[in-house]
């Protein structure tokens, strides 16, 4: 019997298939190593060295595998290959090995390795099928234990009682019962039971909406519990659970050099609640909003039928549940296509400030986007002057940091700064003129390079500052509304129209921003179905008077109307229902005959659809009536 | 490249960029070019299978029996593997994998891999360290969901793996 140090080699199943001669030939290769206990064979986050070993076989005592996210892992036994995985991709060190007693391995040095790979195609060929076995065993280890874990409770469910929820504007409260489903079963059962009595239900994610998309008094289902998340790092594809949050997919994805392509700025945000209102992002303007890059939904509606939707497979349910505000069914699951990008990500920005909000059209339209790059511009507007940066970024391999202070959402001063602009409209101006003035003085020669997630999840300053104000008892009042104005030349009017009204009102602007916005897909409530055009927001932070600002959007709202345009449903949302009605009047009849199929009893609602929408409700209540 | 469309070059490349052209050639001679109906099973939980596909267009919906019927995974696309694990550990798929958007994928059988081995071992171990590469980006990724997993304290990750070893 051939043995390795006296352990038999047919019980080591790397070298198992290997015939005699290849053995032979092989074994001069490795090296005996022994370890005392405690000693670290393999350091996490270390890349493989030449000299170094490359791979590791285990011949007598045990090896434990700790990492640092997860704790302990696993323990080796003797037969037992480690240290594959780096091998493999050339990626640092995955894990720690830590001797657990008296350890003799043999190891494989990479300069043997290397040397092998020169000098012998066949031993070399069989030796990598060996390593891409193991590596297979590997995978199927883990996903049996996925698996298993799939069918465990992720907790213990938490009884319903009624709970205070709220916008994240704070403009809309309400005391529902709560419940926090944990699968597709459990919110079917859910569903079965609002439906035998006649109760409504809303949808809600992190609470990030910023109008009362996910508030109503009955039944409300928080979906952070559905928070699966599978990638497939080779096509980029992932399938998300609603409860997932973008700042995990996010963190998931860069390793393998994909990003979002329409990705939300704040972290916490969930795939369920950006999805119900089909988000729009910095890169919408090559990338379109997020409903673009959905591939499919699992979608669950009230009628307790489960579907998968995409654009061939029932898509008029397709169209309304992606930006459908929830409208219409529970996204269970949605399938997306991520995009491709060099790895280390870095997001590399050109900054130039345009002091006038004249001239948008030109800078920020089709016309000024090449690439994969994308334009926005971001404007402070004070009583005398303009001052403005229009910002070009795009994803770039690994360059030196250079990070533009807005991209910093650690950063210490962050909150600090974030909470007291918040507070004092004259600080804001202040900051933006040290900014406008002297922080981005020649930033157009020189381009700010930001890490992947700061420049991403730039809003979780705010957010942050927003929470720690809530927790301090603190006001911090945030507004804001999206116009879509869809002509170039209308751009400027539209944008001096509503500076004259707010100025008139004496209502504070905080920030402007503009950015282009391509035809998006027939998504039935998309503020850019059949219209490209430009995405205006207005952003307004307190003090402000709630009613004077509610009557000045509402006003913008029929002046976009006029124009052609749209008001933005993901947001705030100040206008006359008659108003969006008009807006959005081929999109809501399709949208109206899905959720009189799907929901004829009017069970999934909000108090958002039913004041921007009043008509959505004829057909529950002629049913109710009859 | 001869015999391969620019779109199937690309795939190849893409997946095996280590790869000169003529060797690309001669591993792509060894796939077979399979059409893509929806419905139709490339691999079936528990079934064994000898093939591995390479998926160059469309998609592929994978998932596993649950005790209330089907639990999707994801969905594969573009440049994704289907069947490696089986593929390669001759083991029984672990996962059932149906096409959900036509489209087209290579196969790759068994025997034509112990073949290229034998014929062309160097262009055989560069495909092998393709495949062990994409294999430890997926064993990465699948650390990571695991890990993030939430634990109960009475039955641990530890208890899993080793049961009554534990």
């Amino acid at each position: 019997m051939t043995t390795l140090h006296g352990f038999p080699v047919r019980d080591i199943p790397l070298f198992a298939e290997l015939t005699g001669a290849e053995w032979a030939a092989l074994e001069k290769r490795l090296r005996i190593r022994r370890y005392r206990e405690k000693d670290v064979l393999v350091r996490e986050g270390t890349p493989i060295l030449s000299g170094e070993p490359a791979l590791f076989i285990l011949l007598s005592g045990q090896v434990l595998v700790t990492c640092r996210d997860g704790g302990f892992l696993r323990v080796l036994h003797p037969g037992e290959t480690f240290g594959l995985l780096s091998l493999a991709d050339g990626a640092p060190r995955a894990a720690t090995c830590l001797a657990a007693s008296r350890v003799t391995v043999a190891v494989m040095e990479r300069g043997a390795l290397e040397e092998l790979r020169a000098t012998d195609e066949r031993l070399t060929c069989a030796l990598e099928l060996g390593v891409a076995r193991q590596l297979a065993r590997d995978l199927r280890t883990v996903a049996a234990l996925l698996q298993a874990s799939a069918h465990r409770p992720a907790r213990e469910p938490t009884p319903p009682a009624r709970t205070e929820v709220e916008s994240f504007t704070r403009s809309q409260r309400a005391t529902p019962e709560l419940h926090r489903p944990r699968s597709a079963d459990e919110l079917a059962e859910l569903f079965h039971r609002a439906h035998h009595q006649g109760r409504r239900l809303v949808l809600r994610g992190a609470g990030l909406s910023f109008d009362g998309q996910s508030v109503d008094d009955d039944l409300a289902l928080s979906l952070e519990a559905m928070d699966h998340l599978a990638i497939d790092p080779l096509s980029g594809h992932f399938t998300a659970g609603p409860g997932v949050t973008w700042g995990e997919v996010c963190t998931r994805l860069a390793p393998h050099g994909w990003v979002m392509p329409a990705a939300v700025t704040t972290s916490s945000a969930t795939v369920g609640g950006t999805l119900s209102s089909n988000s729009l992002s910095r890169f919408s303007p090559i990338f379109g909003k997020e409903g673009r890059a959905v591939l499919s939904i699992d979608l669950l509606t009230p009628d307790g039928e489960r579907r998968t939707c995409t654009r061939t497979e029932s898509p008029d349910l397709f169209y309304a549940a992606i930006g459908g505000l929830g409208g219409v069914g529970v996204v269970v699951s949605a399938t997306y296509a991520a995009h491709p990008v060099p790895t280390p990500t870095r997001v590399r920005s050109h900054v130039r400030r345009h002091p006038s909000i004249e001239g948008l059209g030109a800078l920020l339209g089709p016309s000024a986007l090449h690439g994969e790059k994308t334009a926005y511009g971001i404007f402070s507007v004070g009583e005398d002057k303009v001052r403005g940066l229009v910002i070009s970024s795009e994803y770039c391999a690994a360059e030196r940091l250079r990070p533009m202070l807005p991209h910093e959402p650690e950063h210490r001063v962050r909150v600090p700064l974030e909470m007291a602009v918040n507070r004092w409209h004259a600080l804001s101006s202040l900051f933006w003129a040290f900014t406008h003035d002297i922080y981005m003085r020649g930033a157009d020669t020189r381009p700010f390079v930001d890490d992947l997630l700061g420049y991403t999840f730039f809003m979780e300053g705010h957010l942050r500052a927003k929470r720690a104000a809530d927790r301090l008892g603190l006001p911090f009042e945030v507004m804001q509304q999206t116009f879509v104005v869809p002509e170039a030349a209308d751009l400027a009017r539209f944008l001096a129209t509503g500076l004259a009204r707010l100025r008139a009102d004496g209502i504070p602007l905080a920030l402007l921003d503009v950015l282009w916005l391509p035809e998006d897909e027939p998504f039935c409530l998309s503020s850019s179905r059949g219209l490209a055009g430009y995405a205006v927001t207005f952003s307004f932070e307190g003090p402000f008077s709630v009613p004077h600002l509610r009557k000045a959007l509402e006003a913008l709202s029929k002046e976009v109307l006029a124009i052609g345009g749209r008001t933005h449903l993901g947001k705030n949302v100040c206008a006359d229902p008659e108003d969006l009605a008009a807006m959005y009047q081929s999109g809501l009849t399709d949208y109206a005959a899905v959720k009189d199929r799907v929901d004829p009893h009017g069970m999934l609602q909000s108090r958002f659809l039913r004041r921007c929408f009043p008509s959505l409700g004829d057909t529950a209540r002629r049913r109710t009536a009859a | 490249m001869s015999s391969l469309d620019g779109a199937s070059a690309a795939l190849f490349s893409s997946r095996s960029p280590d790869l000169a052209e003529d060797d690309l050639e001669i591993l792509a001679a060894r796939f077979e070019p399979v059409r893509l109906v929806p419905g139709e099973t490339l691999v079936e939980e528990g079934r064994p299978s000898d093939a591995i596909w390479l998926l160059g267009s469309g998609s592929v919906s994978v998932s596993f029996r649950g005790p209330n019927g089907p639990v999707k995974i994801l969905d594969l696309g573009r440049g994704a593997w289907v069947g490696e694990i089986s593929f390669l550990d001759c083991g029984s798929p672990s996962a059932t994998a149906v096409v959900r958007a036509p489209g087209m994928a290579f196969r790759l059988r068994r025997a034509a891999l112990s073949e290229l081995m034998e014929s062309a071992p160097r262009v055989g171990s560069r495909f092998l360290r393709t495949l062990q590469r994409d294999l430890a980006a997926r064993l990465r990724e699948w650390d990571r969901q695991f890990l993030r997993r939430p634990r109960s304290p009475e039955r641990g990750l530890f208890s899993l793996l080793f049961g009554a070893r534990a």
